[in-house]
């Protein structure tokens, strides 16, 4: 019991509190109105973890090793500034998830004619039927993710590769500094650097060990959660994508990615997967965003989007480097104005985790000359 | 025109489910069945990890492999392969299409090359973009499907919808088989809570290969046995580096004892290691193995998980023949009878040797030389199935052959032989000893020429018999195996 209430108040603190901070700020640049709040949520609801383990990864890079509390006392300063940066969008967010949920509440109800004709009795039936169809639908979907999730909570780490990243997360935890020079982390507990990929993935062990070490308990399971939230993630974002062509498509890409046995697999076994997938996902729809839209939130999500991309494995880091290059391309203006916006978005890609595949290719490893996926 | 139009719009539909099904069943028969070229000789271990993945063959290394994305349909379902003609009506109508999709397009071909090219053998690299798949599918479709009529574009969504359906019926009892909360895990809780509390000091050290569950789950010192950091130099992983302890290049087969000796010393004396913790250790980690074999002693095993103890001193029996004489050692000065004799007269010409096993009918002559006699066995007949085989040596308590069975000892039993034609033929070495069944080690004839041959077995536990010889099948009459020396040690 007390570990499911401590998890409770890690995933709330880190994953919807911080999340809702994000989001208000990214609301308070959202001027143009370009942005509904339901997309800057969802995106938040994925910055937010990953935010938190690119501070953690700046703080052990540029400050000596501190007690687990100073880190925590970091991340929290930057979220309490956050927040009072976006604290005046706080009422608007409000507003805007309680008239959603009104209006959803209100449409199961009783159907909305828009104005037409009052329809036959049988044709009322009819989408009656077809409504509460996509109800259960809906419904089967969610009942089976509870199982699914379920399961996640008695799984415990294992496999090679989890087991790894794990045991990286563990040797930062420990040493509070990032290695470069050698792939032997700690050499006290002979705990290895896993692969060449940046460490964003293993700090979200370290931050649960950071947590855990101001309550003076032992757990794991929002690290083990965290592939399945990611899933999450990526199932919400495309339904979210395909609901504007309609909401029966949207429910069929749901169930038709569910369906796919190596999804599946990556929402329930704990692994990088679902962590790297949301982030390259979320790159591309601010691609097409910012080709569109032509926004300064849409350049500054993408250039973030891409850095944490990058930061959560070497895969991303390559795409983004595609990304950045199709939209220097692509994006509408003179060269010079091309180029001012693709720097920036560069430059916004290396400051949120692109960096670290910087230095460890001039100071550590040589990552572009021995990187393999 | 109406007409017309919807015409070729039931045709177009009409040819995509036609053909739709020609590749899905085409590809699956492709993909399931071995076609003839193996990647890989069939007696390596790359070849396991390759059909592991399921590329091992050419077919399967571009459907499950390259193209991976659309037609590993074990791992990405029925419906990912949709995207390729739908990627083909986009370029056809590209002048119509907006900057932002045409830079979609552009990014989505770039990441399927660069899967293709670097994450081909792995199929978790495919499944980066089947989130992107499925919704290109499903959003581009819409578009097309708008212009046909009502029945048709039923049909087009019933058709997506079956595959779903399909694929939901092919995983749904692994799927629910998997979320099931009594599954069992593969981590060896007893084995790590044993480490945990074992009471070690400071510096004494694990040696850890392929068990990365170690340093998550104890407090004790690891060392990590390279592995994932190439196969080209094995060793510890230290903070300069690999330290190539057995001085050896990866990939080598056959290891030079004396240098198995000399790492197991550095591990003891320079790194303090006490025990050795390994999961599922892979065959071409032959020099950890050696250690194990000859200088650790198996405490105990749990789930693929074992652990080993180093035992105070590394005895390799090929190292220890050195110190010691022989229990036998051919003398075939005592060939008793004439100079050639047919297989069933061995045992009184020549003990303690006895025929073991024969198809067919062999001749062995002794050289004239009586210095330097060697026997020369040669096929005479075939049997009656046109096999020729013969096993022969010695064997416990048979012939002359007085020999208490030394359980938990090694024997080494060493041959200096000439084979006719090592390509050809099959020949082997073996010492083996029974208990409910046999079990034995070999080494294989595979050299021409005079050649020296070894093979070491450690006697089981409550052992019954052992056997000790060579087996040899000649391809033709003409083939022959020559042998100078035999050899038998007991360490």
């Amino acid at each position: 019991m007390t570990e499911s209430l401590f998890f409770l108040y890690k995933f709330l603190f880190t994953n919807i509190i911080f999340a809702f901070i994000l989001c208000s700020c990214l609301r308070r640049l959202n001027k143009d109105q370009e942005h509904s709040t339901v997309e800057l949520f969802l995106v938040s609801l994925g910055l937010a973890p990953a935010l938190v383990t690119l501070l953690l990864y700046f703080a052990f890079l540029c400050c000596p090793p501190l007690p687990s509390v100073g880190y925590f006392l970091i991340i929290t300063v930057v979220y309490v500034s956050l927040f009072w940066l976006g604290r005046k969008e706080f009422p608007v967010i409000y507003g805007d998830f309680k008239y959603w949920l009104i209006r959803k509440w209100h449409k199961l109800k009783k159907h909305e004619n828009n104005g037409s004709p009052a329809p036959g009795i049988w044709t009322r039936r009819a989408k009656e039927i077809t409504r509460w169809f996509y109800v259960s639908l809906v419904l089967l979907v969610l009942i089976y993710l509870a199982l699914s999730f379920r399961s996640v909570l008695h799984m415990p780490v294992d496999g090679y590769d989890t087991l790894s990243y794990a045991a990286e997360g563990k040797a930062l935890f420990k040493i509070k500094h990032i290695e470069f020079r050698s792939m032997l982390l700690d050499p006290e507990t002979g705990i290895y650097l896993p692969s060449l990929h940046a460490p964003s993935f293993s700090l979200i062990l370290t931050w649960e060990k950071i947590l855990n070490s101001l309550f003076g308990l032992k757990s794991d399971l929002f690290f083990r959660s965290i592939a399945f939230y990611f899933g999450l993630l990526i199932l919400a974002g495309q339904y979210y994508c395909l609901r504007i062509k309609g909401k029966w498509l949207a429910l069929l890409g749901t169930i038709g990615l569910l369906s796919c046995f190596s999804f599946f697999c990556a929402l329930i076994y704990i692994h990088i997967d679902t962590y790297r997938i949301f982030f390259i996902a979320v790159v591309w729809f601010y691609l097409a965003g910012a080709l569109k839209k032509r926004d300064r939130l849409s350049y500054l999500l993408l250039g973030i989007t891409s850095g944490m991309a990058a930061f959560a494995h070497t895969l991303g880091a390559l795409m983004a480097a595609i990304t950045i290059l199709v939209f220097f391309v692509f994006l509408k203006g003179s060269l010079l104005y091309k180029l001012k916006i693709a720097s920036l978005v560069f430059f916004l890609t290396l400051a949120t985790g692109g960096i670290h595949y910087v230095i460890d290719t001039l100071w550590g490893s040589g990552w572009i000359f021995n990187f393999h996926l | 025109m109406k007409s017309s139009f919807k015409s070729v719009s039931i045709a177009v539909l009409i040819l995509w489910i036609s053909a739709s099904f020609g590749i899905i069943t085409e590809a699956l028969r492709l993909s399931q069945e071995p076609s003839v070229t193996i990647l890989a000789p069939s007696s390596s271990i790359v070849l396991l990890d390759l059909k592991a993945r399921e590329i091992e063959t050419i077919n399967r290394l571009w459907l499950n492999g390259y193209l991976g994305l659309y037609f590993n349909f074990h791992l990405v379902g029925y419906w990912s392969w949709l995207a390729l003609p739908l990627l083909l009506v986009f370029f056809a109508g590209l002048k119509k299409k907006k900057k932002w999709e045409i830079a979609l397009a552009c990014v989505y071909l770039l990441s399927v090359v660069l899967i293709a090219i670097k994450g081909y053998f792995n199929s978790r690299y495919a499944l980066t973009l089947v989130p992107f798949n499925l919704t290109f599918i499903l959003a581009f479709g819409r578009d097309i499907f708008a212009v046909f009529d009502r029945i048709l574009r039923v049909g087009a969504y019933g058709f997506i919808v079956l595959l779903i359906i399909f694929n939901i019926h092919q995983y749904n009892p692994t799927m629910f088989q998997i979320i099931s909360p009594s599954k069992d895990d593969n981590l060896p809780w007893g084995l790590l809570n044993n480490i945990n509390n074992m009471n070690l000091g400071r510096d004494a050290a694990f040696l850890e290969c392929n068990a990365p569950a170690f340093y998550y789950y104890t407090n004790k010192k690891g060392l990590s046995y390279s592995k994932r950091f190439g196969l080209k130099k094995p060793g510890i992983l230290t903070e300069k580096g690999i330290d190539n302890i057995f001085q050896e290049k990866a990939g080598v087969k056959k290891l030079n004892p004396e240098k198995v000796a000399r790492a197991f010393d550095i591990m003891k004396s320079r790194y303090n290691v006490k025990y050795i913790f390994v999961r599922s250790l892979p065959d071409y980690f032959v020099e950890l193995s050696e250690i194990i074999r000859y200088g650790c002693d198996l405490l105990s095993t749990e789930k693929s998980y074992s652990l080993f103890k180093l035992k105070d001193h590394f005895i390799h029996p090929l190292l220890e023949v050195k110190k010691k004489l022989p229990i036998y050692q051919s003398d075939f000065s005592k060939w008793r009878g004439p100079a050639t004799i047919l297989s069933g007269d061995l045992a009184k010409t020549l003990p303690p040797l006895v025929v073991l096993g024969i198809r067919g009918e062999f001749s062995l002559t002794v050289s004239p030389n009586s210095d330097d006699r060697v026997i020369r066995l040669t096929p005479v007949q075939k049997d009656k199935n046109g096999n020729v085989l013969i096993f022969f040596g010695c064997f416990t308590n048979h012939n002359g052959f007085d020999l208490k069975i030394p359980t938990g000892k090694y024997i080494v039993f060493r041959a200096i032989l000439n084979l006719s034609n090592p390509k050809k033929t099959l020949a082997q070495i073996l010492v083996e000893d029974e208990i409910e069944d046999w079990e034995g080690e070999a080494s294989d004839i595979n050299k021409p020429g005079w050649n020296q041959y070894v093979v070491t077995k450690r006697v089981r536990d409550n052992a019954k018999n052992i056997a000790i010889g060579i087996s040899w099948q000649p391809e033709k009459e003409t083939d022959s195996l020559e042998i100078k020396k035999l050899e038998i040690f007991i360490i």
